[in-house]
């Protein structure tokens, strides 16, 4: 669907600390990445319509739209 | 920045995707907290000047004139045409009076609204675009036969 | 030479018996298109079933879509002889038909095969509208594909008859009986002279009251079921034939046509007849392929003998044949019923339906065949692909039980026809040969599309020059008529170079180049992605948004800016202007412009939304041109209206500012070097655009302007030693590039933590650097090997990063060029 681009997992969470004792939570939010089979909530970008990022609430499974809400509400 | 449109401009800024027409300008909302505005009296810079000018402090304004095309599809068929590269349904039943949607037409970002005639649409193009979108427009159209009308 | 002979007689001469045809060689000249349409409720085949759910569903004011395949509406009903409300089916169908047409909100699309079922209640549909003309009338499309959002569907597609498996099932003559009866009753043409039915149900037996009575005599009636039916018996009464229970067709007689047919009956005695026709039915698979295309698995229905559907997408709905209701009365009960309810699922309240009555006849059970076991000759499973029971045999034998292995062995419904008539009869043979409970044996898996669809609807309009949106820049037309050689930048097309009369692509690059450094050029650069950032945070985000600090730069000035991803590596670059406190103006690359859009808007609405910054792009909106060269500041000045100073002191290098032009054409004005020399930018509302380049050459004219290409361009910032896309690889660092020093070390950015990391920042990662041959009458080309100076071209002396070659090898391909390293050290380890 070209109506939206998928980014991905929105459940991660960018660090805000610069210190060496952060590495670990850096590496989580660049590349460590859950894989659930169920409910997942994700970033979607409505690049061909408003540009809003949105927070979709997906079934990995059955690829069931649960929930869609603005990711800047929900922050 | 409801009561500062309402004052300059007569109109309640929608609070949707729809068209909302005031003195000379028309609001239409495409998103979240933005708006394009159009008008057929306050020719291109001159807009953009008088919105920064009269919500200042309120919204951030960025001219777009120059980098879209604005045109009207009108006709019994109109829908027909459309549908055949947008994937958005214009229906009266889905689609209301004054109603207003981003998406793409034949892979082409639009923004497109209705209003007046039931079966006429305003369409902004990028301008870039614009032979490409003119050639899809006039092979969806030659079905049904069309008429093209130029304005000032 | 076997190979010769084979591709020369034999593979035509296989070719053509097995009916395979030539490629075309010539472009489709017909047009096809796609559209989109949307409804509330979806009927799928406008048979009995169909037609009475688009009728409620309709009635009750719902938005329907009916398809059918058919040029007419009716499916089984203009093929048979029925009676609905004591009238003739004929009569329903169309009334049916005319007040479906007059429903404010009934679109029926003949023609129209639904073929594939996607999320979100999306449906594909390939409406043939002028297959049936030789030339479709002119603008009118050859196909049209459709995608069709429901709310609710209901399928309502109807069966499909199998043959009976028996030696040499497929002589010309030897005929399903519903296409028999479709002959007779629908199309009112005789099939043969004197036939023969051969069946295992009660429905295949009506064909010999429909052959009789359409003159046409009947020579047996073959029922395969042990005990007599009496439907069955009545049907041989009324065509005044004989009657076996208990019996099968053990063989056929007549290779280019069935001349007569053996029975063994079941006392084991065989007999003949005589006949031209032999009407075969192993009863009727439900149409159930669009039920299993999102995951859903069929089910066995053991007292139907039949797959019926199993889990269906939601919205969906099954009524009639499809959904193992196979007499006309619980088709038209069914059909109604589901209509009704997928209005009422939308919202609609149907009204209590007074509904249409088919006779039911009492049935005799249908109990299937399968298989003729004594049977002489080839008996065919796949009518389509050439497979047959004995196929299917050695298939077994080989260990293949399960049929999605025994169709990969034998091709067993893997023609066009995707096994719509040999699935289950495979399926039951190897039943049969494992020792299997059929409904055990399962089936193989349905996929879109069920019908062959030509790419070329897939396709639609977007062929040849419409294969994509073209972006044109606000030059294209002064380009062209320039005779710009163009470059498809993205979805842009860029004017690569302007050659003059007789001049050699090399020579016109040199030559703009040339100019440019000697005198002046104007290049189009209008194709940078340019975003439009505001608000009174608008320093701050782009201090989080690039490695170097933007909040810190004056008001008139512009900035060269590199951006990181999360992860260190470099993103995109860029100048970014500050027009006023809280108003800048970026720019990225043409490749990058839509992906940083979109990056912008993640870091303003996810990662830091308390941030007052609105960003929007601006590419449209300017038209903006590089004028470079020691003249450029006399081009530009001449564009200037009177009274506005550029002077070195005013608007000094990495200026920014808006000027008008041209008599009072409001411009911006940035003083930015690409390629190293004096430059300026120059944009205007791109309505402009075409004008401005014009100007531009005017008041350039003097000076001995030329417009230059992107080739040019390219040549003049590696020379220059800038970085561009192809450095920004994703795998290069700012570092890399040569701009490690831009890196803040002040401030949290996007990709400032992780490219600190040591592999991101150790002085032994790959580097850029500038090199210039030695010879300087030649050119280093792409992809030339590099070796130290006076040393030999060999492998072992390959500076590049390189498994080592065969020395044999790289004596032959050894570079010509002696490079010495310029710009950043270089040194040849
Ligand atoms: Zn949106």
């Amino acid at each position: 669907m070209e109506e939206f681009t998928y980014r991905g997992d929105a459940t991660v969470t960018r660090p805000e600390s610069l210190d060496a004792s952060a590495t670990d939570a850096w590496v989580d939010y660049v590349y460590l990445r859950d894989n659930p089979a169920g409910p997942h909530k994700e970033h979607w970008h409505h690049s061909a319509g408003c540009h809003a990022w949105l927070v979709v609430t997906r079934d990995t499974r059955t690829h069931e739209i649960l929930a869609v809400e603005f990711a800047r509400e929900g922050s | 920045m409801t009561a500062a449109v309402r004052e300059a401009y007569g109109v309640d800024l929608p609070a949707k995707s729809v068209t909302a027409r005031g003195k000379s300008v028309n609001f239409i909302g495409y998103g979240p907290g933005q708006w394009l505005v159009v008008s057929e009296t306050l020719a291109h810079e001159a807009l953009a000047e008088d919105l920064a000018t009269r919500l200042k402090g309120l919204a951030s304004v960025s001219d777009q004139s120059g980098g879209r095309a604005v045109l009207r599809v009108s006709g019994p068929r109109a829908r027909d045409v459309l549908a055949k590269g947008l994937a958005v349904d214009l229906d009266p039943r889905a689609f209301p009076a004054g109603g207003a949607v981003t998406s793409t037409i034949s892979h082409m970002g639009v923004q497109l609204w209705q209003e007046g005639e039931a079966d006429s649409y305003d369409i902004a193009i990028f301008r870039s675009v614009s032979a490409s979108f003119w050639r899809w427009l006039t092979a969806s159209a030659a079905e049904y036969g069309y008429e093209v009308v130029t304005t000032s | 030479m076997a190979g010769a002979f084979w591709e020369k007689v034999y593979e035509p001469l296989i070719r053509r018996s097995a009916g395979l045809g030539r490629a075309a060689d010539t472009a489709d000249p017909d047009h096809y298109e796609k559209t989109n349409a949307f409804c509330d409720v979806l009927v799928i085949g406008g048979g009995a079933a169909g037609l009475s759910a688009a009728l409620a569903a309709g009635r009750a004011g719902a938005r329907v879509i009916l398809c059918d395949e058919d040029f007419r509406l009716g499916g089984r009903l203009l093929a048979e002889r029925d009676e609905i409300d004591g009238q003739p089916a004929l009569d329903w169908l169309k009334a049916a038909e005319a007040e479906l047409m007059s429903l404010p909100d009934c679109r029926i699309l003949r023609r129209t095969t639904v073929f594939g079922v996607y999320d979100g209640g999306t449906y594909a549909a390939i409406e043939r509208v002028n297959d049936h003309v030789p030339v479709p009338p002119e603008h009118a499309p050859r196909q049209r594909l459709w995608r069709i959002v429901a709310k609710q569907s209901v399928v309502c597609a109807g069966a499909i008859e199998r043959p009976l498996l028996f030696g040499d099932n497929d002589r010309p003559g030897v005929m399903l009986a519903g296409a028999v009866r479709s002959y007779v009753n629908r199309y009112g043409a005789a099939p043969g002279r004197h036939a023969v039915v051969f069946a295992d149900n009660d429905a295949a037996f009506r064909t010999a009251t429909d052959l009789a009575d359409a003159g046409i005599a009947v020579n047996a009636l073959i029922d395969a079921r042990r005990d007599p039916s009496p439907a069955a018996q009545a049907a041989a009464e009324s065509a005044r034939a004989p009657y076996f229970s208990g019996a099968a067709v053990t063989s056929v007689r007549g290779a280019l046509g069935i001349k007569s047919v053996l029975i063994t009956d079941m006392n084991g005695q065989n007999q003949q007849f005589d006949c031209d026709v032999l009407a075969m039915s192993g009863g009727w698979s439900p149409t159930l392929n669009l039920t299993t295309h999102l995951g859903g698995k069929p089910a066995w229905d053991n007292g139907l003998s039949a797959l019926v559907p199993g889990d269906l997408p939601p919205g969906m709905s099954v009524a009639g044949a499809a959904a193992g209701k196979f007499s006309l009365d619980a088709c038209l009960a069914s059909g109604e019923g589901a209509g009704a309810e997928a209005a009422r699922n939308c919202g609609y309240s149907p009204s209590a339906p007074a509904r249409p009555v088919a006779k039911e006849e009492a049935a005799t059970p249908a109990s299937p065949l399968w298989q003729v076991e004594k049977s002489r000759g080839k008996a065919f499973v796949d009518f389509q692909n050439d497979v047959t029971v004995s196929d299917v045999k050695l298939a077994t034998r080989e260990g293949f039980r399960v049929p999605e292995h025994v169709k990969r062995y034998t091709t067993l419904g893997m023609a066009t026809d995707q096994g719509k008539t040999s699935n289950l009869n495979g399926a039951a043979v190897i039943a049969g040969l494992t020792g299997r409970y059929i409904g055990a044996v399962g089936t193989t898996t349905f996929r879109p599309p069920y019908t062959p669809v030509a790419i070329a609807a897939l396709v639609g309009h977007h062929r040849g020059p419409d294969f994509r949106p073209t972006r044109l820049t606000p030059s294209h037309a002064f380009a062209k008529e320039r005779n710009a050689v163009f470059v498809e930048a993205g979805a842009w097309l860029r004017a690569l170079y302007f050659p003059q009369a007789g001049e050699a692509p090399q020579d016109t690059v040199n030559r703009e180049v040339a100019t440019v450094r000697s005198k002046v050029g104007v290049c189009d650069v209008s194709t940078l992605g340019k975003i439009d950032v505001q608000g009174t945070d608008a320093g701050t985000f782009l201090d989080r948004v690039y490695a170097n600090t933007f909040s810190t730069l004056a008001v008139g000035k512009a900035r060269y800016g590199m951006m990181l991803r999360e992860d260190g590596f470099a993103m995109d670059d860029g100048t970014t202007a500050r027009l006023a406190e809280d108003h800048y103006f970026m720019t990225t690359t043409t490749a990058n412009a839509v992906k940083v859009m979109q990056h912008l808007e993640f870091c303003q609405q996810v990662l830091w939304p308390e941030l007052d910054v609105q960003t929007v792009s601006a590419t449209e909106q300017w038209a903006q041109y590089a004028v470079a060269g020691p003249k450029a500041r006399e081009v530009i000045a001449a564009l200037l209206d009177s009274g506005q100073d550029i002077s070195n002191e005013a608007f000094p290098y990495m200026a920014a500012g808006s000027f008008t032009v041209c008599g009072g054409t409001k411009a911006r004005l940035y003083r930015l070097s690409f390629s190293g020399e004096l430059a300026y930018e120059i944009g205007v509302p791109a309505r402009f655009g075409d004008a401005l380049i014009r100007a531009i050459i005017e008041a350039g004219a003097p000076h001995g302007i030329v417009p230059y290409g992107t080739e040019a361009l390219g040549v003049m910032r590696i020379e220059k030693g800038h970085a561009a896309g192809p450095e920004v690889s994703g795998q290069t660092t700012a570092h890399d590039l040569g701009l490690g020093k831009m890196v803040s070390k002040k401030k949290d950015f996007i990709g400032r933590f992780m490219g600190e990391r040591p592999a991101l920042t150790e002085i032994e990662r790959a580097s850029m650097v500038g090199l210039r041959p030695v010879d300087k009458d030649t050119r280093i080309r792409a992809g030339a090997h590099l070796v130290p100076k006076d040393a030999d071209a060999t492998a072992s002396n390959d500076q590049a990063m390189s498994p080592p070659w065969p020395t044999r090898r790289s004596s032959e391909a050894g570079s010509r060029w002696r490079c010495s390293p310029a710009g950043r050290s270089a040194t040849a380890k």
